[in-house]
């Protein structure tokens, strides 16, 4: 039903014009008169409403000018500003280009637009005129439920609490469903090559950091969570399958039940990643509490170079010999990047440790193997300065009891021999892009906390307007939009961070 | 009682005649000051919110090109 803004009153002018106990001399001059008085309360009526709406044009356009003025005077501005630039004359460096802070609007979202504020005072009028709901809120001492009693006979917030269940239940369902798809992708392509199974840890700090703190319990009681691991995750067989030839000490993963699947894969990556290393160099198992102390410098390094186990199954490429020249070609080009942008979601740092970490690690291993166990202590002794930096830093999580008597395996030897050809300079160039990368992991999380201080500071802006955070419009959406655009940026992200440690691996 | 003379009552009714004319050309005047200001109030709204688009649209382009011009701080 079209409700109209504006009645121009009386609509009748001639009804009832003729006084009915007043006898009148002449009833159509009576009715005459009757009418035109009648006329002439329409026409003020009109005069009103005219009024009414002239005043509503010129607030609007008032408000329009004063904008369009300010407009005006920031364009003078902006034309002075630009007329200055001379990109001849200023210096412009590199490093600030890259860590210029990413521009944020600060449009709001308008809303609302369509509430009891912003209704024309006509229509206010005609609205007052109506009639009031019965009070049926004084009935809400009787309800047990504590639900509003009115909100049974009018609820102008009912569509409003529709949409907005169904838009939040629609964004979590897309952020489980896009967590499902983005695991499901990677243990399909993982067949094959173990490598890409495990590096794709879309672990946020929180996890790794709780992992941090209970770590040393599952490692230690590998045993009894295999039994855990094989109740929970019997559903993902291809994981099973890829690390049952390993040796079957994998498929424990130590992992607790409430823990994420990645960040304790790769703990037990870092056990077979030594050992191999040590008993192909010949420097026996005993060295592994010497070079305890590593693993928490190395530890995120390691995180993203997950392998297979050397000993029972050489990789499809292993990069071996080349990888000692990699750190001099990687490294620094890593270490020159900008710090990875700030995703939503928790696959930023994990992508920046993946792409840089092999290179250090190979050159670590070249260095260590080639070493002696004394010597390989006193460079530990001597790096510890950067130790504390990585966030996930796993602490050297003794390896199980049965892995240790294995015997060096030709891939091992082989990898031990080749590591031996770069002589120690491979080391020295190590520390400085690594101390850059871990720069730059420390200003990922930096970025992380930015963004989520933004969204904060969001939430803070509506409840400024009275509106509690994700109970307006403009919040869910930007919620939504949010978690699609994190999505397909993290997938993109992890994608080509997978191709790059890919070819980093290689190379 | 005494019917008034046919004159007086002709008279009367083209008085009346002439009165109703009078009050329908009146009606009629409101009823196009009516259409009128509708049409204005119309047409005046729409320029305004062709003109606040532009408006908006030109401020977000500004925010924009200040964004580019101006040194903002960086991360460190």
């Amino acid at each position: 039903m079209p409700l109209p803004k504006r009645c121009v009153e009386p609509v009748h002018v001639s009804r009832g014009t003729v006084p009915e106990r007043l006898a009148v001399p002449s009833e159509l001059e009576a009715v005459t008169n009757g009418t035109l008085a009648n006329t002439v309360r329409q026409l003020s009526s009109l005069s009103k409403h005219a009024e009414d709406m002239f005043g509503e044009l010129t607030r609007e356009a008032t408000s329009l000018a004063d904008r369009t003025n300010v407009l005006q005077a920031r364009i003078d501005r902006l034309a002075i500003k630009v007329t200055q630039l001379d990109s001849g004359v200023e210096e412009v460096s590199l490093q600030d280009i890259q860590m210029r802070k990413a521009f944020r609007s600060a449009r709001s979202f308008q809303q609302q637009l369509f509430s009891r504020s912003t209704m024309p005072s006509a229509m206010l009028a005609t609205y007052a005129r109506c009639d009031r709901p019965p009070p049926l809120e004084r009935l809400n001492e009787f309800r047990d439920d504590g639900r509003d009693a009115r909100k049974f006979y009018t609820d102008p917030d009912y569509f409003f609490e529709l949409w907005r269940r169904e838009m939040l239940q629609d964004t979590e369902r897309i952020q489980h469903d896009r967590g499902k798809k983005v695991r499901q992708p990677r243990s399909n392509n993982a067949e094959g090559r173990g490598t890409r199974r495990v590096r794709v840890p879309h672990s946020t700090r929180d996890r790794q950091k709780a992992e941090v703190v209970t770590r040393g319990e599952h490692i230690m009681s590998s045993n009894q969570l295999c039994r855990y691991n094989i109740q929970q995750y019997r559903p993902d067989p291809l994981y099973q399958t890829t690390t049952v030839p390993d040796g079957g000490y994998r498929a424990p993963a130590s992992r607790p039940a409430s823990q994420p699947a990645r960040p304790n894969s790769i703990e037990i990556e870092n056990q077979q990643n030594r050992t191999p290393r040590l008993t192909g160099n010949g420097h026996i198992v005993g060295e592994e509490s010497p070079y305890g102390p590593v693993e928490p410098i190395y530890g995120g390094s390691i995180a993203g170079t997950p392998r297979r186990a050397r000993p029972s199954i050489p990789p499809p490429a292993p990069p071996a010999p080349l990888q000692p020249d990699s750190p001099q070609h990687h490294t620094p080009t890593r270490s020159s990047l900008p710090p990875p942008p700030p995703p939503p979601e928790g696959s930023t740092s994990p992508p920046a440790m993946n792409g840089a970490s092999p290179p250090h690690r190979t050159a670590l291993d070249a260095h260590l193997d080639q070493m002696h166990a004394v010597i390989g202590m006193m460079s530990v002794e001597a790096l510890p300065p950067r130790a504390p930096t990585p966030p996930p830093a796993p602490p050297a999580p003794p390896p199980p009891e049965e892995e240790r008597p294995r015997p060096p395996s030709p891939a091992s030897l082989l990898r031990g021999a080749s590591a031996l050809k770069p002589p120690r300079p491979a080391a020295d160039p190590a520390p400085d892009p690594r101390s850059d990368l871990l720069k730059a992991i420390r200003e990922g999380i930096k970025l992380r906390k930015v963004d989520k201080r933004g969204e904060d500071s969001a939430g803070k802006y509506d409840t400024l307007r009275g509106v509690p955070a994700l109970h307006d419009v403009a919040s869910i959406i930007a919620r939504r939009v949010a978690v699609e655009f994190s999505d397909t940026s993290s997938d993109n992200d992890s994608d080509s961070d997978d191709s790059a440690q890919w070819t980093d691996s290689r190379a | 009682m005494s019917t008034p003379p046919r004159e007086t009552i002709q008279k009367q009714i083209q008085q009346d005649w002439a009165n109703r004319e009078y009050i329908e050309v009146i009606t009629g005047s409101i009823k196009k000051i009516t259409d009128f200001l509708n049409s204005f109030d119309m047409s005046c709204r729409s320029r305004l919110a062709t003109l606040n688009e532009k408006l908006t649209s030109l401020e977000r382009k500004i925010d924009y090109l200040e964004a580019c011009v101006t040194k903002g701080e960086t991360l460190t």
